[in-house]
């Protein structure tokens, strides 16, 4: 001990520790560079894991090469992931183009990682032909900062296995399932698939923040509103009569209905694995999800229907969201148009040449030889009838699914579409997955306290700490 | 970048979960001494006392050690898993009892946590005390079995003398170790039920790579290094006041 404290050894030790605490001084900046070339590399490109799909895009590449000799395109198999994403941003390896879930936007604009494509698309018109009802999505300080990848626009709803709806009981004398209209509704309907399959009527995600994700729907529909501004400041306020009746609700599906999974701490991909083998009758989720439950559970969505998120005492209200484009904002001016023509080569963008058409074509073939979800259509990105149709009759043409179970979802009837809420939403999903993880194991929780002290920690450690 | 003095550090040991964080981190530790300090000493025993087919017995309790971390997280989720199909419940179902929560049951989860990290360490830690209990002489042992001493009495006055040194060095190093946890809860729990088994190293994490706050989780990073170095010249201080 005391050999350790001498000398050049003390004098090391201090020096270490100060950059220690120094390198906890520092607030999150901008890191990386960029090349300068007319080079981009493509997120999101399929790996040799997806061989159909990589044979696709390959050809789609091939194309894109021969048609502009004067861009060059790296292929970048990285997936968006909050794992790994700072390494790649902080270490300049993000591809130019790639696609992160809105949530994430302020942060990465905060962190310096995003491009303003506002003046861009001005200019080539694509601004004026973007779905404005998503620009929520997009869109952050009056600036454009993505662009919503086709097929990704979703809104939520919950999907039922119909074998286990027959077998409760649960369908009309066309064969068709009873669909319950309101969450009390959904809890009955849940209880008889229990007493009839002795499976789990309904899988709830609890971890990983998307308990907190699929719990705003519940919330909205019970009146629950989660945070105001006052004054440039945000207020969390769901610890309110609405959401608390919201969680309590959430808490009786287990000790007074008995109806969710007995393998509580659940992620959505575990709720869609519990889906696809028959051990859950309904989860709440969105088509887009649907794809990777069959990619990597093997679902057979031709057993699958899809109704309306239910009512609850203010209405039906879904979360509404999508994967969005955006590019690393140290791309130069022909990086941007360079990637932004590939968008539109690969199907993305708002034309409908006959090699976008070609290219849509063939996604919907590949897709339904994978047995993915074809036959429901997705909400549009760009205001484009005539895109639309394309893609209705080709979704038709390629179906896997009979799209009368998928009608009352697709009807979006008397559904609110809403937006998650600006600030702190992934820590606001996760002080709502804490709460939710209690009243779902401890039969004592008591719902108002817990409420009160996620609201008190949201606001606390987040939303006071970033005003 | 712009500097911000210790604001990081405020807003860390300021946020409403820090000392619950902490606490969990050090009750990982305690019960990682109470459930795991004594198993690998045994193991050891045993190792050293098996005289056939020893190699076999050296390779196969090695086994638990070299399996991945996560694999043996996942291995043992599904032990603990909460419905009656659970190994566990399984096997106790055959005498009638539980089925058990198991993980979700907020008051056993650190526990069951440290019953299957100590699985997967205990073989690494029994082979430094083998090699420890290698070295002690037999001569001494044959002496004190001449002078009328018990497999007790030998114990304490010769084996545990002789691997002390090995025994002060593993237990600081398993106080590094734990405190540090995050593999664990994370593949295991999530951290829940409501961060009942989350930690000091799963919240730097999750700041880093679930909320793109690298700059608290890396001031946080600087506190838990801290904590570690007081916890650990603390036990050093102690351990020389009890030799003195």
């Amino acid at each position: 001990m005391k050999n350790l404290f001498n000398g050049l050894g003390r004098m090391m030790l201090i020096v270490c520790l100060i950059a220690l605490v120094f390198s906890g001084c520092a607030k999150t900046g901008t890191f990386g560079g960029g090349d300068g070339k007319v080079t981009i590399s493509i997120g999101n490109y399929p790996s040799d894991a997806q061989p159909k799909l990589r044979e696709q895009m390959d050809k789609l590449y091939n194309e894109f090469i021969a048609k502009n000799p004067d861009i060059n395109v790296e292929k970048d198999t990285w997936y968006f992931d909050l794992r790994t994403y700072l390494t790649k941003a902080a270490s300049g390896q993000l591809p130019t183009l790639y696609t992160i879930y809105p949530t994430e936007l302020k942060n990465i604009i905060n962190l310096g990682y995003a491009y303003d494509l506002s003046e861009t698309l001005d200019k080539n018109g694509w601004a004026d032909m973007l779905n404005k009802n998503y620009e929520k999505l997009y869109k952050y300080d009056n600036k454009i900062y993505g662009i919503p990848k086709r097929g990704s626009l979703y809104e939520m709803g919950i999907l039922c296995n119909i074998d286990m709806f027959k077998e409760a009981g649960l369908v009309d004398s066309n064969g068709m399932p009873i669909y319950p209209s309101t969450w009390d509704e959904l809890a009955n309907t849940a209880q008889k698939i229990k007493e009839k399959t002795g499976k789990a009527g309904l899988g709830m995600a609890t971890m990983n923040n998307h308990g907190g994700w699929h719990f705003m729907n519940l919330a909205w529909a019970y009146g629950t509103e989660f945070m105001v501004k006052e004054n440039d400041t945000y207020k969390a306020i769901f610890a309110s009569p609405e959401g608390i009746s919201a969680m309590q609700y959430i808490k009786d599906l287990k000790w007074k209905y008995d109806v969710v999974q007995s393998e509580i701490l659940a992620n959505v991909a575990d709720c869609g694995r519990m889906f696809a083998v028959g051990d859950v009758g309904m989860v709440i989720t969105q088509p887009s999800m649907i794809d990777q439950f069959v990619q990597k559970f093997d679902l057979d969505v031709s057993k699958c229907a899809m109704f309306r998120m239910p009512a609850g005492p203010k209405g039906r209200y879904s979360l509404t969201s999508a994967e969005i484009y955006i590019i690393r904002e140290d791309a130069t001016e022909q990086q941007v148009d360079a990637a932004l023509k590939w968008i539109e080569h690969i199907g993305d963008g708002p034309s409908l040449t006959d090699e976008v058409k070609n290219a849509l074509e063939e996604s919907y073939k590949l897709k339904n030889s994978e047995n993915k979800l074809v036959g429901v259509r997705y909400s549009p990105v760009w205001n484009s009838p005539e895109m639309l149709e394309f893609e209705r009759e080709v979704s038709q043409k390629y179906a896997t699914v009979d799209v009368k179970y998928f009608e009352d979802y697709l009807s979006g009837k008397d559904v609110t579409y809403s937006f998650e809420p600006e600030r702190s939403v992934q820590q606001l999903y996760a002080v709502l997955d804490s709460v939710i993880q209690e009243v779902l194991t401890n039969k004592d929780a008591d719902v108002e306290s817990l409420m009160k002290k996620a609201q008190n920690d949201l606001q606390l450690n987040y939303l006071d700490k970033e005003q | 970048m712009e500097f911000v003095g210790f604001l990081n550090y405020i807003n860390v040991v300021t946020d409403t979960l820090f000392l619950h964080t902490l606490w969990n981190s050090l009750t990982y530790v305690l019960l990682s001494f109470v459930v795991g300090f004594i198993p690998p000493i045994i193991l050891a025993i045993l190792l050293n006392e098996v005289i056939h087919w020893n190699k076999l017995f050296r390779i196969s309790s090695y086994i638990p050690y070299v399996s991945p971390f996560l694999a043996v997280s996942i291995i043992w989720a599904n032990i603990y898993h909460p419905s009656s199909g659970g190994l566990l419940n399984m096997f106790l179902g055959k005498f009638g009892i539980g089925p058990h929560v198991w993980l979700l049951d907020s008051r056993l989860t650190i526990l069951l946590i440290i019953i299957s990290m100590t699985w997967n360490g205990c073989p690494g830690t029994a082979i430094i005390y083998l090699a420890a209990l290698k070295s002690i002489s037999q001569e001494w042992y044959e002496s004190a079995t001449i002078d009328g001493a018990g497999v007790w009495r030998k114990f304490m006055h010769i084996t545990l003398p002789s691997i002390s040194p090995v025994l002060l060095l593993m237990a600081v190093k398993q106080v590094i170790a734990v405190f540090q946890v995050m593999e664990q809860p994370l593949v295991m729990t999530g951290g829940g039920p409501n961060n009942a088994s989350t930690t000091l190293n799963l919240t730097i994490y999750d700041m880093a790579f679930k909320y793109m706050q690298v700059d608290r989780s890396l001031a946080l990073g600087v506190v838990s290094f801290l904590i570690l170095v007081i916890i650990t010249v603390g036990y050093f201080y102690l351990q020389n006041r009890i030799e003195e």
